[in-house]
């Protein structure tokens, strides 16, 4: 008796193994990257989906690096970036015979955010070039704000804004790096939290994420040169304004050129706008 | 009595004896060696797990020397001229394990002491349940309230710019790791022979003095592994530390600096890394520190436990 119960049990823990390994068959397309598309690239799919049915979307995010690393592991259709490819990774996919085909899908302002009660409306890229990269700035009244303690929060190292944002503004040399004590937040969403209730703080984020918002935080103005007039991010030639990519393993087809033939189509960059970033068109004129 | 315990034992023996000395390969040693097959998967397991992460690890010296591992600064993400100093990673988890222990120790031992102590039996149900349902909250979740209830008020009490310090971190840390303290001192005081506290109640020594001088000092070697357990869980800890330790790679000079643990640090840049490069490897090498330390934990517990039996 007892061992025929023990005979059971062993087969069924054997043929419980071999039956999680099957599929369900539905077609489907797997989307990792970017933290900042996430929310639009995920109102793509819900879209799509509706359209073409049987077709399942998964996205995730985990930033772009994350996702760029997914495609060269084969895990995932596509990826999402916030910025182009690195060279490492390139060569990354070329070991592995992977093609990367760059789409820009839209734009994104990227906004830099401050609390509510900073009296300051702009800033200029030298003065936020000090305020990420010099660890000796630590009152705003340094950088010519009222009398204030200064709270620098950023992205961590996997997010695609984080080297955006440091290739633009910082600088692309060895030499130019985040200054060590910049508070490293997990995503977009978090930035803005913590923005919301420092006083002395300073944050980056999509500008996807500040609509909504704009009661609780300031979006400041940029100007690229002192001789610049600042801009807000709506304007068409805002300086911190970088494409947005889907990355893909050599031409797409099929479900995935569905995919991102509609996300370029007009309803898709309709998405865009009512997302708060900027559609293709709009940017590229 | 003890006459039916020893014929019982040695009929025991037997029947094993009698069941390994079978020649023939049965359906029932079968079965015996599926069995010690699953109780040997944690030993695989350990062996396994030490190779791998020595394994993607180590090529980390073959473009790098140990001293920039032990280098102040750590700024892995330049494609060149990085840096992978882990200081100032060190740092942060040894600044967390001494605050929450600091913490969490006293608490503990003293909670063990009234649990086993003083506690009616029903009183000590009660609390141990709870203690227990501590222990099962998912550490996202303590992350979560640390992150919308402590920061904010360490950030109110010491008058902070932001509340995203060391120190917000190992008051949740603390709370983590005290129901293993709890627990493990709890036994360690249990253990400890009722003669001890007969002996010295019987010589005129108030409770509080028997609890204090007497068992708690038998209880010492059960205390230190407490101490040494609750450790390890606090060097491991990586959601809550992830989320409230603000991540900024420097030096702590203070619990109210911002840190970057060296778990956090594996988290947050394992899902980026490009594999088989220098950076990547030098996370496998903080992950493999990290299994060290806890490693050496452990060993010096088994060594003492073993000791004293």
């Amino acid at each position: 008796m007892i061992r025929k119960m023990i005979a059971i049990i062993f087969l069924s823990v054997l043929t419980g193994t071999y039956l999680v390994g099957c599929g369900d068959g539905q077609e489907s397309i797997k989307i990792e990257g970017s933290d900042t598309m996430l929310n639009l690239t995920t109102k793509w799919a819900q879209a799509f989906k509706e359209k073409h049915g049987n077709i399942k979307v998964q996205v995730s995010g985990g930033g772009s690096g994350k996702g760029i690393k997914a495609l060269i592991n084969k895990s995932v259709d596509f990826s999402m970036a916030s910025r182009k490819m690195k060279e490492k990774e390139v060569e990354a996919c070329k070991k592995v015979n992977i093609e990367p085909v760059e789409h820009i899908v839209a734009y994104d302002g990227l906004a830099i955010v401050v609390h509510k009660d900073n009296p300051l409306d702009e800033i200029s890229f030298a003065t936020l070039k000090k305020i990420y990269s010099d660890r000796g700035i630590t009152n705003w009244n340094q950088v010519g704000g009222p009398d204030m303690k200064l709270v620098v929060f950023g992205r961590d190292s996997s997010s695609g804004t984080f080297v955006y944002f440091k290739e633009k503004v910082i600088g692309k040399k060895e030499t130019d790096q985040y200054r060590d004590d910049m508070k490293r937040t997990q995503g977009n969403a978090q930035i803005l939290d913590q923005v919301k209730t420092t006083r002395g703080g300073i944050g980056y984020v999509g500008l996807g994420y500040v609509e909504g918002q704009r009661g609780s935080v300031k979006v400041l103005k940029v100007r690229k040169k002192a001789s610049d007039t600042a801009l807000a991010p709506e304007h068409r030639d805002y300086p911190l304004c970088r494409p947005l990519h889907f990355y893909t393993n050599g031409e797409p087809t099929g479900n995935i050129k569905a995919f991102i033939d509609f996300a370029l189509s007009e309803e898709g960059q309709k998405i865009v706008e009512e997302e708060g970033f900027i559609p293709k068109k709009k940017r590229e004129g | 009595m003890s006459q039916t315990a020893n014929t019982q034992a040695a009929a025991t023996v037997e029947m094993r004896r009698a069941l390994a000395g079978r020649k023939v390969f049965t359906f029932d040693q079968g079965i015996k060696y599926f069995f010690l097959f699953n109780a040997s998967i944690a030993i695989v397991a350990v062996m396994a797990i030490i190779a791998f992460l020595l394994e993607q690890g180590l090529p980390f010296f073959r473009e790098e020397s140990a001293a920039s591992l032990l280098g102040r600064r750590w700024v892995p993400y330049l494609d060149t001229g990085a840096l992978y100093g882990i200081i100032p990673l060190a740092a942060a988890t040894a600044w967390a394990v001494v605050l929450s222990m600091l913490a969490a120790l006293p608490m503990g031992v003293c909670a063990a002491l009234y649990i086993s102590e003083i506690a009616g039996p029903k009183e000590r149900t009660f609390l141990k349940n709870f203690i227990e349902i501590l222990a099962s909250f998912p550490s996202v979740v303590l992350g979560f309230f640390a992150l919308a209830v402590i920061a904010p008020l360490v950030k109110r009490i010491f008058d902070l710019p932001s509340g995203m310090t060391l120190l917000t971190a190992s008051i949740v840390l603390s709370v983590m790791a005290l129901p293993t303290v709890i627990s493990v001192s709890e036994d360690a005081i249990r253990n400890v022979p009722m003669s001890y506290r007969r002996a010295s109640l019987a010589l005129g020594a108030s409770r509080l003095a028997t609890l204090w001088r007497v068992v708690l000092p038998a209880a010492k070697s059960g205390v230190i592994a407490a101490l040494m357990l609750g450790t390890g869980r606090v060097v491991g800890e990586t959601m809550a530390v992830l989320m409230v330790t603000g991540g900024s790679p420097v030096i702590p000079a203070s619990p109210l600096s911002a840190g970057r643990p060296m778990t956090a640090t594996i988290a947050s840049e394992m899902g980026e890394v490009v594999y088989g490069s220098t950076h990547y490897s030098a996370l496998f090498l903080i992950g493999s520190i990290l299994l060290f330390i806890t490693l050496g934990i452990n060993l010096v517990i088994i060594r003492m436990t073993a000791g004293r039996e």
